[in-house]
């Protein structure tokens, strides 16, 4: 096997991978090292010139020791942690469901699953502010419709309808790498399992969970990623004032204009976010253990 | 099979299964003593999968009975039916030692640890892999997945272990090793068994009795001798081994063959004549009692055997015939009559139309 592929980079493996590890390296990868300068320097500008240039870790060092470098950032995590959660318990099930369901109904889950990424975040993250709008949201209405409010609940412009509208918009990115590993699945395990005495539910905890491990780390690094940086939502759902990591970017780079600062942020939202996906990447590989040693 | 006035430890009766239209099981019925192994032989897409997952429980049947020892098994849910089940690939638990794949039963039924150990041990003994208790499955040959499989089912001591196509994964010499060593695994601890196949001469080797299967119904059932030697129809008669085909008219109750041998023949009308390739044996033409007449086509060893093909006057497909290897042996060109050693082991059944089996 390693010679085979060994013997593919030398037979031009490499050369045909050529032009497009150059293209990720000018669109990627050149834009990635001058944000990284911007963050270790002083820039002088002037009338949109830059008239001087001096290395300095004077931002770093403010930005680690700034409170409110702290609350963006903590915030920023929570929400990202608990939109993969969140994401995690609703996603599972649907997973589940598609893998039980009779093919038709496979076909119409899997088409709501992505129906809603040929939309645009903007257009989704609207409709939730239609939905959970204070005055003539549909939630308030119909709630205080029922009766079961007596004054319209404070719903847009709070961390609760930014995690709402983020664990939606997010779903389908979930469900999908979980619904492509859980049907690559031996049916046949479950039955095993019952015939071997256990019930449905111990089924599921001794065998298709343990199995959908890789799809739950692939799906949740990618929620993560995508939740912790996401700038959009939070900004439409969570008010003028709501405060986290890619607020605070957007803030420093097009108002304060202050590009160091705002690489300082990127950067460390760069290093934080792999951080974290590494360790969720770390987890599940632990968590798979027993494929390395089947495969040694 | 039971026999008359014997109560069968496992019944199926009566048993319909339909995949939307397509009728998988037809009307299926099959009885087993207790301590049999029985198994169902029949093509790829006969039904015999679905017959098993019907007794297993995966499936429900759409009418019909299962009874296990008396009792009425559609009754008992999935996981609690006293069955064991060795699949087509095995299905063990790929993130599972062996220890922990033979143990599962034994942990969901929550039998006490000092008894599991001890349970899990003789179980791993008995399929001899406890030195591999813990390897992954993907550490494992296939033969010796196999014995997992087998071990997981039995550690359980369930009344009816099912064996879907067990063998059809290992190759050619593993499986014949595979077949006496499950054969006499299944005999030590005395469990009914019914085991399924596509292959018969895995079915002779392994079974007491063969259900012949065919489009979701069991054609024949019975010890393999008498499947083999007196078939119900033509098609069993060439599912179970090879056979001759001579087509031909009954009149008066026989069948006269161009070398003037008469059979006698139970149906009139079109029929075809069935001889298995080591009742025939090449003779001087002009011989006495001579079924056929034609020329060797080739010869060709086969085991301890030889295989003459013989182009016979007059028959569609040239004729198979095995003779031992010690004796005089036409050569290839030669004219030759073929003589019926056994004439009660020649099989005279009706012909439809294109078929003739
Ligand atoms: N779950 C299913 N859905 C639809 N058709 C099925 C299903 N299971 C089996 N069948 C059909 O039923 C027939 C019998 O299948 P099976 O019992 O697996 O045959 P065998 O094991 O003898 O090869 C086949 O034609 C197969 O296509
Ligand atoms: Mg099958």
């Amino acid at each position: 096997m390693s010679t085979q592929r060994a013997g593919g980079w030398a037979s031009g493996g490499a050369l045909l991978a050529l032009p497009s590890l150059a293209f990720v390296l000018v669109v990627a990868g050149l834009p990635l090292a001058l944000l990284l300068s911007f963050a270790v320097s002083d820039v002088g500008m002037s009338r949109g010139a830059i008239v001087s240039w001096s290395l300095t870790t004077e931002h770093f060092i403010a930005a680690v020791g700034d409170p409110l470098y702290h609350a963006a950032f903590a915030r920023s995590f929570t929400l990202a942690a608990s939109v993969t959660v969140l994401c995690l318990l609703f996603g599972f099930p649907i997973a589940y469901l598609h893998l039980r369901s009779p093919g038709w109904l496979r076909t119409v889950i899997l088409v709501a699953t992505i129906a809603p990424l040929l939309t645009s975040a903007i257009v989704r993250t609207y409709a939730w502010i239609v939905i959970l709008g204070r005055q003539r949201g549909l939630l308030n209405q119909a709630l205080l419709g029922l009766g079961l409010i007596d004054e319209p609940l404070r719903l847009i412009n709070t961390h609760w309808a930014v995690l709402i509208g983020m664990t939606q918009i997010h779903l389908p990115i979930m469900v999908l790498p979980l619904i492509a590993v859980m049907s690559r699945q031996d049916p046949r395990l479950e039955d095993a399992a019952l015939n071997l005495g256990a019930s449905r539910l111990r089924t599921l905890r001794d065998v298709t969970l343990p199995l959908a491990v890789p799809g739950i780390g692939a799906g949740a690094s990618l929620v993560f990623a995508l939740s912790y940086t996401t700038f959009v939502v939070p900004q439409l759902l969570g008010g003028g004032n709501y405060l986290n990591a890619a607020t605070m970017i957007y803030e420093q780079m097009i108002f304060a204009l202050d590009w160091s600062k705002g690489a300082v942020t990127a950067a460390i939202m760069l290093a934080t976010c792999l951080a974290t996906v590494f360790a969720i990447t770390m987890a599940t590989r632990r968590a798979m253990r027993w494929s390395d040693q089947a495969r040694a | 099979m039971s026999g008359q006035g014997v109560a069968a430890f496992l019944d199926v009766a009566g048993v319909s299964k339909a995949f939307g239209a397509h009728a998988a099981l037809d009307d299926c019925t099959l009885a087993v003593r207790q301590g049999e192994i029985v198994t169902l032989l029949g093509a790829s897409g006969c039904g015999k999968t679905t017959l098993l997952r019907i007794i297993a429980g995966f499936v429900a049947p759409d009418s019909g009975t299962v009874r296990l020892g008396g009792q009425d098994a559609l009754a008992m849910p999935v996981n609690r039916r006293p069955i064991g089940v060795v699949f087509q690939s095995y299905a063990l638990f790929p993130h599972m030692t062996v220890a922990r794949n033979v143990g599962y039963g034994l942990r969901v039924r929550g039998v006490p640890r000092e008894e599991q150990r001890r349970r899990l041990a003789e179980a791993l003994e008995l399929v001899s892999l406890t030195a591999f208790a813990d390897r992954y499955p993907a550490q494992l040959s296939g033969g010796q997945q196999q014995r997992v499989a087998l071990a997981r089912a039995l550690v359980l001591a369930p009344q009816l272990l099912l064996l879907d196509e067990p063998f059809s994964a290992l190759d050619a010499k593993l499986r014949a090793a595979m077949q006496s060593e499950v054969r006499r695994l299944i005999k030590s601890v005395g469990i009914t068994a019914v085991f399924v196949t596509h292959d018969q001469d895995e079915a002779m080797g392994i079974s007491d009795a063969i259900a012949v299967m065919r489009g979701g119904r069991i054609e024949q059932a019975g010890p393999p001798a008498e499947v083999y030697d007196r078939p119900a129809s033509a098609f069993v008669a060439d599912f179970v081994g090879a056979a001759n085909h001579w087509p031909d008219e009954a009149r008066g109750g026989r069948v006269t063959l161009p070398a003037g041998l008469s059979v006698p023949s139970r149906v009139i009308g079109r029929v075809s004549v069935m001889v298995r390739p080591h009742n025939l044996e090449p003779c001087p033409v002009g011989a006495e009692g001579a079924a056929w007449r034609g020329r060797v086509a080739f010869v060709r060893p086969s085991g301890p055997f030889l295989e003459i093909e013989v182009l016979v006057e007059g028959a569609p497909l040239p004729f198979r015939v095995t003779v031992p290897r010690a004796g005089a042996v036409p050569a290839p060109g030669e004219a030759v009559a073929l003589r019926v050693r056994d004439l009660s082991a020649c099989f005279v059944f009706p012909r439809l139309d294109q078929a003739a089996a």
